[in-house]
């Protein structure tokens, strides 16, 4: 590894982007129906479903899900057996991908019964139904890059896995999607405006 | 084939179908009897389910994956005590990935999340976990504003929109 391979550029500013792997005991990351196999078999023995979501996801050190007990023992809750593995960055741009199915735009962004308020301000920026495809490589060209650069928000983390909130800029407009992360670097859209950057709650 | 190696159900027969084991289902041997294997079946489609059947032999093959040994020790232990064999069939889920749903309760844990009574949404996955599925149930008012999330709901309490 070089000295200078966990430092990138953010913004204007260098920071570090030391990364890590979650990691739970006896989750493999692969084949796929092995990972759901011993998430089962772990969850019959109570084993925390939120805990093996995690492992094998890749977080930037400085942006990982926290223990919301303090100064309690554990990771993410009280005898959390979870631990973090430092990786190089290289691993994360060689294997994190991004994935956004074309229908989540054709099918509901777009739709007139289904869109939910997101058909108008998704036209009002210039774009349709036609731009399906374009949006959806779009989406995933952007959210990987922004991932990379540990440019996320955490979101709501359960049994599911965690939700990320990453920014996507369209025709001059930021906002956040909605992703769901799984290991490896892999994201998932759930959703494809998650709300305006910045905005007022 | 022997105990502890993990299965998959290659033969899905009448008999198993009716138990709600499907092609493809895996399992973990409990023990062999002759041509007859107990087996600990882990249902893919509803995490956190599990049923135990007795299944003929030739309808598995053996997976090359294994169980870490110190999983093993513990899991014989745990597997008096923790593991029903009285369940009868594994739970099919009634929704798809793509489905669009409602949701027809009005509850304290969704509401916190700006989810009520009424409010719509796609299934994102085709897998439940332990009987919920996964649903997105933003929306977006005239303003630009976000409301909702996607959350995770129990399959009876939502109902399948034309």
């Amino acid at each position: 590894m070089k000295v200078f391979d966990n430092f990138t550029e953010i913004d204007g500013q260098i920071v570090n982007n030391q990364w890590v792997e979650w990691f739970h005991f006896m989750i493999p990351n692969k084949p796929e129906w092995f990972r759901s196999f011993m998430r089962n078999l772990m969850a019959i023995f109570k084993h925390c479903l939120r805990c093996s979501a995690l492992d094998g996801c890749y977080f930037v050190s400085w942006n990982i899900p926290q223990n919301p007990v303090p100064n309690s023992s554990g990771l993410l809750h009280p005898n959390c057996d979870c631990e973090l593995m430092e990786i190089e960055f290289s691993k994360v741009k060689k294997k994190a991908k991004a994935e956004c199915d074309i229908e989540k735009f054709s099918e509901y962004t777009f739709s007139k019964e289904r869109s939910k308020g997101k058909k108008d301000l998704f036209e009002s920026w210039g774009y349709s139904i036609n731009d399906s495809e374009i949006l959806s490589k779009e989406y995933k060209e952007q959210a990987l890059k922004q991932y990379q650069l540990g440019n996320y928000k955490l979101k709501k983390l359960d049994k599911y896995g965690q939700r990320l909130a990453i920014s996507i800029t369209l025709s001059g407009h930021t906002f956040y999607s909605g992703w769901m992360l799984y290991p490896e670097g892999k994201i998932v859209n759930t959703t494809t405006f998650g709300g305006k950057i910045n905005e007022k709650k | 084939m022997k105990k502890n190696n993990i299965v998959k159900l290659v033969n899905c027969k009448e008999e198993y179908k009716v138990k709600n084991l499907y092609q493809g289902i895996h399992g973990l041997v409990l023990s062999v009897k002759k041509d007859k294997v107990d087996v600990l079946f882990l249902n893919d489609n509803n995490v956190g389910e599990y049923l135990v059947a007795i299944v003929d032999k030739e309808d598995l093959i053996i997976e090359k994956e294994q169980i870490p040994q110190k999983m093993l020790d513990a899991l014989d232990e745990l597997m008096g005590n923790t593991v029903s064999k009285e369940k009868k069939s594994l739970s099919k889920n009634k929704f798809k990935k793509g489905d669009w749903v409602e949701l027809i309760v009005e509850k304290d844990k969704y509401a916190k999340d700006g989810i009520h009574i009424g409010s719509q949404g796609p299934v994102l996955f085709d897998y439940m976990i332990k009987n919920e599925v996964l649903v997105d149930f933003t929306f977006v008012d005239e303003y630009g504003e976000v409301y909702g999330d996607c959350i995770s709901v129990h399959i009876d309490e939502i109902r399948l929109c034309k």
